[in-house]
């Protein structure tokens, strides 16, 4: 039984070990494009390191294993030809191998899967380096990875689905491995085998039970932040206190000066800005680490799937928050495996359409103006519009006959429903749809767009907002509450007297401002409460009414929010009032109350209230549905001309 | 091993005996509360603290027993009215507390009658799989015991509530149709 400490000290062991692993896998993918000399130096001190820290505590079986790894390194450091695909697959499988290795042993301290498969594949691939390099091929197409890698390559997110779920999707790839692996790579029936080695190192102890709770989440507690910020925090801290002994100094000599008090106070205050804004870039990583994720993710599917796929990454030093990072890695695993599943087509078939071997997947990240945009691109089929439709026909979304534009019919594979069963493969999801996507990106308060041309390829972009952090927003009253919209999904505050008020269809109204047509909807019927309390009772508010200057007190009423629906349609959105604008700080919401719809977030006003975030990206997809709810397919919507 | 306090967890205590761990971690001791006249009791270690109520903000599309959120020293808390929840009365009296629990998905306060007492039940006072009827659904029961003559059921809050219990779509705008 181990003590507090010691169980401090071995978790910390573990989150030593895990890093390591993690630097391993980026050295061996970049194995096959690089010095390999160094690299396999290189992983090899790691893993050296790696393998003197646990037997230090005790992990022997564990050792033994990272024993087996580094033969195979010294096997083929010492091997004269270079560093086949083949042989990275056995790599990357043992990296994974161990990591879920760790990831049961932070649940329980005996964990110790049955390595022996494993270790049976070490060793007769380095039985068959030494034999003789000439048996392998240099490059070879037809070698397939180990189908266990790519699965495990999803475990590792902190989300994942249970053990159990990944254990089966394993045991399927397996099952559908081809059947012409390459000279020197493990036959099919040892394929299954090691994917069910490291599956079962996944089936940890507690694995088909509840969440093993605290331990597993390693990775959404601790951070790593540069020594120099923690410099730079240290003498803002120093200054602060400066300040404030000047104050205190003050007080007990009795001598309140004015003047000197409110300069003290203001440093004090811009100290503690310049305090704020230091922490919160604490929690910007570079986008590197999840680049890896998903590098590893699409290179074990590609040679799952025997395809070749040149993966571009681009822009990995973007910092990104934190948290953005943690719930953007699942989505974009997601696309990243449509685009290798779905859409590149396989190598055969590219050639004969003269399109480029290898496939190409670009992924970039990059700044814009308080958005970080993360675009996901391949050259493979593209999506195809009348499939689309004719897919959502069937299923019932979109009437049949309905005219659409291609851009909207693209749209259409967001929705819920859009994808089934029979459709998802084992590879591209659990029955995981596009909406899921959709939806986890929204919550960020971001929103996915696609492009695409039918057999050129497809483009997803997702635009995020940079900081999850802080954000301006304008304090509105909705049904007598005050919540917060973030300012930049306001395009323009309209004051609704100055329009003239059309109605259109049954009771919606509209205004027309500068040509295009606006629907108005009260934001109420969204986010507010059902019994109104009169007009004239004001609650909470300290602050200036931010109303249009040519409306009077009893007009109030008569403030709406535009925001953005599409690229060329927009909807305002009625509130009682527009308080005032401000920064705030945005905190997710707990769990429980992430459902609730239409909000992002919440925040801390100035009076100690908590005040929902509004989420505009929400509403105007209700609202959208909500007017197409008895016609999906219907396209007179405001805005486009016939 | 000093005992002169009777509160869970003072630290001061604790770190002046020096062996904080066995303290924190005693599993027999409850939280005593009350809804309506039936007494509860829930594991202590879930239990953060104790407060007074507070005004929550109401959100909308939540369901009615969830009052709203709070901000406890700036980390904010969904409320949720146990009694309402469980069918008892609601009213505020003097003696209505908040009790803040940890659960799965964090930390949740509770809006009970009263709380009572922090009591510790050995093992063999607790009887397991107690065939009473409680207000509380049956699987959420760890057991039942007795304190000062009176029944005392023994839940585990960390798990009596579920997501359903928050979020409810009242406006027809709201339900996502396809």
């Amino acid at each position: 039984m181990r003590s507090a400490n010691e169980k401090k000290m071995f978790d910390l062991l573990l989150d030593e070990i895990e890093d390591t692993l993690h630097d391993i896998e980026q050295r061996c993918l970049k194995l096959e494009s690089s010095d390999q000399n160094k690299e396999l130096q290189i992983i090899f001190r790691a893993a050296h390191n790696v393998k003197g820290a646990s037997q230090l505590y005790g992990l022997n079986d564990f050792g033994a294993f990272v024993h087996a790894f580094e033969d195979l390194l010294t096997t083929l450091q010492k091997t004269a030809s270079p560093v086949t695909a083949a042989s990275v697959d056995l790599l990357l499988a043992a990296q994974s191998f161990l990591r879920n290795w760790i990831q049961g042993l932070r649940e329980q301290d005996s964990f110790s899967p049955d390595q022996s498969v494993m270790r049976a594949a070490l060793k007769k691939h380095i039985e068959e380096l030494k034999a003789g390099a000439g048996s392998i091929p240099a490059a070879a197409p037809a070698a397939t990875s180990t189908p266990a890698a790519s699965a495990t390559a999803t475990s590792t997110s902190p989300t994942a689905g249970t053990p159990s779920a990944v254990a089966t999707t394993t045991s399927t790839a397996a099952a559908e491995t081809h059947s012409k692996p390459a000279a020197g790579f493990p036959p099919a029936d040892i394929q299954q085998q090691l994917a069910a080695a490291v599956a079962d190192a996944l089936t940890s102890p507690a694995a088909s039970s509840s969440p093993s709770g605290k331990r597993n989440r390693r990775s959404a507690a601790n951070l790593r932040i540069s020594s120099q910020k923690i410099d730079e925090i240290m003498q803002l801290i120093g200054e602060l206190s400066i300040h404030q002994g000047i104050l205190w100094h003050n007080y007990q000599q009795n001598t309140f000066n004015l003047l000197t008090c409110k300069n003290a106070v203001t440093l004090i205050q811009k100290n503690l800005k310049d305090l704020y804004d230091l922490v919160l870039t604490l929690r910007m990583q570079p986008a590197e680490g999840l680049f890896q994720r998903i590098e590893r993710t699409a290179r074990d599917l590609a040679r799952e799937q025997q395809k070749k796929v040149n993966i571009q990454l681009i822009g990995a030093e973007t910092p990104l928050d934190k948290t953005v990072i943690e719930l953007i890695t699942d989505p974009m695993i997601h696309l990243v495996r449509n685009a290798i599943d779905h859409g590149i087509e396989d190598d055969e078939t590219r050639l004969k359409l003269g399109k480029p071997v290898p496939a190409r997947l670009a992924i970039q990240t990059h700044h814009e103006s308080g958005y970080v945009v993360i675009s996901i691109s391949d050259d493979g089929r593209g999506l195809d519009p009348q499939m689309i439709l004719e897919k959502a026909v069937k299923k019932g979304l979109v009437l049949p006959g309905a005219k659409m534009k291609d851009e909207d019919i693209r749209n259409l594979i967001f929705l819920p429903g859009f994808s089934t069963r029979d459709q998802v493969t084992h590879i591209s999801g659990r029955g995981v749809g596009m909406d899921i996507v959709q939806k986890a990106i929204e919550q960020l308060g971001g929103r996915i767009e696609t492009s695409s041309k039918k057999g050129q390829g497809t483009t997803f972009q997702i635009t995020l907002p940079a900081s999850l952090e802080i954000i301006e927003g304008l304090m509105v009253r909705v049904s007598d509450q005050l919540m917060i919209v973030p300012r930049q999904d306001v395009i323009e505050i309209v004051d609704l007297n100055s329009y003239e008020v059309d109605t259109v269809g049954q009771g919606s109204r509209a205004i027309n401002v500068r040509g295009m047509v606006v629907p108005i909807e009260d934001l109420s019927d969204y986010v507010g409460f059902d019994s109104r309390t009169s007009r004239t009772q004001v609650t909470a508010s300290s602050h200036a009414d931010l109303s249009p200057a040519n409306s009077k007190s009893d007009n109030a009423h008569d403030i709406a929010l535009m925001i953005r629906l599409s690229d060329r349609t927009r909807l305002a959105l009625k509130v009682d009032a527009v308080v005032s604008q401000q920064q705030i700080v945005v905190r997710p919401l707990a769990d429980h109350l992430a459902d609730v719809p239409g909000f992002t977030g919440v925040t801390i006003l100035g009076n100690g209230e908590p005040a929902m975030i509004l989420s505009t990206t929400e509403i105007g997809e209700k609202y959208l549905r909500w007017i197409h709810r008895d016609s999906p397919g219907k396209t007179e919507r405001y805005g486009e001309t016939a | 091993m000093s005992q002169n306090s009777n509160k869970p967890f003072d630290t001061a205590n604790d770190l002046q005996s020096g062996t904080p761990e066995i303290e924190a971690h005693d599993e027999s001791k409850y939280l005593i509360f009350r809804l309506g006249s039936e007494a509860y009791g829930t594991p202590l270690l879930g239990v953060r603290e104790v407060l007074q109520p507070l005004k929550p903000k109401p959100i909308p599309n939540t369901a009615p027993h969830f009052k709203g959120l709070i901000n406890i020293r700036g980390q904010i808390l969904g409320v949720v009215d146990l009694r309402t929840r469980f069918d008892y009365a609601a009213q505020m009296e003097p003696s209505t507390a908040y009790l803040v629990f940890e659960t799965e998905t964090g930390p949740i306060a509770a809006i009970v009658d009263k709380v009572e007492a922090v009591v510790k039940f050995e093992e063999s006072q607790v009887h397991k799989k107690p065939n009473i009827r409680s207000q509380v659904p049956v699987e959420f029961l760890i057991g039942a015991s007795s304190h000062q003559g009176q029944l005392v059921t023994l839940i585990d809050l960390n798990r009596t509530l579920s997501k359903e219990d928050y979020v409810q779509i009242q406006k027809a705008k709201l339900a996502s149709t396809g």
